[in-house]
């Protein structure tokens, strides 16, 4: 069984630019992933909200009975989020790892138009690699 | 009690999980989205009024809890996004955190058929579950896992506010004792006395909070050994110390 | 005062001797850069054809001022004059300075005798750029294929230079294959230059050069008869391309 069942991406107005399943059963449809983005977009926001102190950069983690859902905020509003199993480590460093990509692979590709969805051969090529099991095992180091 | 089965106060409250909880408030919801009860311990910052706050929240909860019985990779039939599910139907979550607080949740399990039937037997349940209930209990971003501690609070619920005969169900919950002991509880939660820092400096708080707990335990021990050795001088007390 | 002796004030700018400069540019900035120039020369076309005539454009004056700086850099004002020299120096002293290596292989084409091939695994400026489908066989190399047209232009070896995406077995991504056609009239000097450079020696190599469209039997008879003194003045100029047959003669 995968470790990471699913990544998305998300500009920064609600809009998935990427998604890709890594084998969760019963995969969603193009507008189910697109609805629960722009539904995740807006919890964010509203966690940001009901925060008790000030500087709140909204949900970090939510664990939930079946899977673990970690997000990352860029400083531009781009969300990175991966799906994994319960209690799975290193998920923060492999969220900074595909940022790290999207802003060589994506970013400096002079055909990637901004925010709009991710079609780069060489970012599919270098996530796969990022996302292999002993490579993730390795940000642990 | 064998009506509310299982509904016993564990004998010992689960011991705080880890070091540096510290409560900011709690919310309980029924299912109707009021709110019964809103405490607050530390809360600095207020964005919104109280009753714009409550109705956030529970359209938080309420929206996670579809976006994650949505979410669910380990089930094949997952609905459709937004219809609201039965409690206990579908995956749902128990806490998310951010970088500034942690938010532990927990929904009452089902069983309303057996519910409803007991409340026709105690002639008050006005067709509403009043056992089924959402907790929310918002602490630092460090806290550790509080599903025990919530279950803990709601058998708090059921004894106090659940049996008692004068609150009616689905009003706000204005009983001293559960707030009382509620208070206790979460005290004895947040037992180390310092305000949460988002970032960085947590170790070095909890240094200080450890060494002033041991400051003064070395004070009480002082006061205590003077008592008891009274006659004794005051080179022995230093020798015992 | 320590530091002020350490910057040597020159009242002419023409004294300062020419600095190495900044060995290293950062690879981001470089890459935006680039992304900027491809993505301004789309809003310019049409088609593809046209981006990659503009991108080999912006390069070319990119090659020919490479070519100009190295020479004066590294070779005390000399330059190739030499297919297989000026090849070479492509192939490793101008990638050296442009991407910090040398290429990772220099071929000569197996069927035509006028076409070289300088190929390179993952070329710097497509490392971070995925052509998308419907673009077809576009390459961004083709800024690289505008310097050594630049380079070998300048140094006047007139050349159609050309990138293309080459397949590679047991890889994922393709390799970069710079294509140099050159002209004709540079294989016609080049065969020209091959037989005195045996026979006479290298000294001679420039006079032949310099003399494209003379007759070859009447020059070597005009430098045989070349007195000694005039053989030196040549020597002392030996990249004047310039050098008549009427100065020989």
């Amino acid at each position: 069984m995968a470790a990471i069942y699913s990544l998305y991406i998300i500009n920064k107005s609600g809009g998935l630019i990427f998604y890709k399943d890594y084998g969760s059963s019963g995969r969603m449809d193009t507008n189910d992933s697109l609805r629960v983005a722009s539904l995740w977009h807006s919890m964010h926001a509203i966690s940001q909200q009901l925060s008790p102190t000030v500087g709140c950069l909204g949900i970090e983690l939510l664990e939930a009975d079946t899977f673990d859902l970690h997000c990352f905020q860029s400083l531009t509003g781009t969300k990175f989020f991966v799906v994994c199993e319960p209690g799975t480590q290193h998920m923060e460093g492999l969220l900074k790892v595909i940022y790290e990509l999207y802003t060589d692979y994506v970013l400096k590709n002079p055909f990637y138009e901004m925010e709009m969805p991710i079609r780069c051969e060489l970012f599919d090529i270098n996530l796969s690699q990022a996302t292999q099991k002993d490579r993730v095992a390795l940000l642990g180091r | 009690m064998q009506f509310f089965g299982g509904s016993d106060i564990s004998p010992s409250p689960p011991a705080p999980t880890a070091s540096g909880n510290n409560a900011h408030m709690m919310y309980v919801f029924n299912r109707n989205g009021v709110c019964l009860l809103y405490r607050e311990w530390n809360r600095p910052l207020h964005t919104l009024n109280a009753q714009q706050d409550h109705k956030l929240m529970f359209g938080l909860l309420f929206s996670l809890k579809s976006l994650t019985a949505k979410m669910d990779p380990t089930s094949m039939d997952k609905g459709n996004l937004g219809v609201p599910q039965l409690p206990g139907q579908g995956c749902s979550f128990h806490s998310f955190r951010t970088n500034t607080y942690k938010l532990s949740f927990m929904e009452t399990p089902s069983g309303i058929k057996f519910e409803i039937m007991q409340f026709q037997f105690l002639g008050r349940g006005f067709g509403e579950n009043i056992r089924f209930v959402q907790i929310i209990l918002i602490t630092h971003p460090k806290t550790g896992d509080l599903r025990e501690s919530l279950k803990y609070i709601y058998n708090l619920y059921v004894e106090y506010v659940v049996k008692n005969p004068i609150y009616t169900p689905g009003a706000p919950i204005r009983c001293e004792l559960f707030n009382t002991s509620l208070d206790q509880y979460v005290r004895s939660i947040s037992y180390l006395l310092f305000k949460p820092r988002p970032s960085g400096t947590g170790d070095l708080v909890l240094q200080k909070a450890y060494s002033l707990m041991l400051i003064s335990i070395i004070k009480a021990l002082i006061s205590v050994s003077k008592s008891v050795v009274k006659n004794l001088g005051s080179r022995d007390i230093l020798n015992i110390i | 005062m320590i530091g002020v002796g350490k910057i040597k004030q020159y009242s002419n700018v023409l004294d300062k001797p020419l600095s190495k400069g900044k060995q290293e540019v950062s690879s981001s900035a470089f890459a935006f850069l680039f992304s900027e120039l491809v993505q301004y020369n789309q809003t310019q076309v049409d088609n593809i054809a046209e981006l990659e005539r503009r991108l080999e454009d912006a390069g070319y004056a990119v090659g020919a001022r490479v070519l100009e700086l190295l020479c004066h850099r590294d070779k005390g004002n000399r330059r190739e004059t030499r297919l297989l020299g000026i090849l070479s120096f492509v192939h490793s002293t101008v990638w050296k300075v442009l991407f910090g290596k040398v290429a990772d292989s220099l071929e000569k084409g197996t069927e035509h005798e006028d076409e070289y091939m300088i190929s390179e695994k993952e070329l710097l400026v497509n490392r971070f750029i995925s052509i998308p489908k419907d673009m077809g066989t576009f390459n961004c190399g083709a800024f690289v294929a505008g310097i050594v047209r630049g380079v070998l232009d300048g140094a006047g070896f007139p050349a159609v230079v050309t990138a293309h995406f080459v397949p590679m077995e047991g890889q994922h991504r393709p390799r970069t294959t710079i294509l140099i056609k050159f002209g004709e009239e540079v294989l016609r000097r080049e065969a020209r230059l091959a037989v005195p450079c045996d026979i006479i020696g290298s000294l001679f190599d420039f006079c032949v050069c310099s003399s494209e469209h003379g007759n070859f039997n009447d020059l070597v008879k005009a430098i045989i008869a070349t007195p000694v003194d005039v053989k030196y003045t040549i020597s002392l100029h030996p990249n004047s391309f310039d050098l008549g047959q009427d100065e020989l003669s």
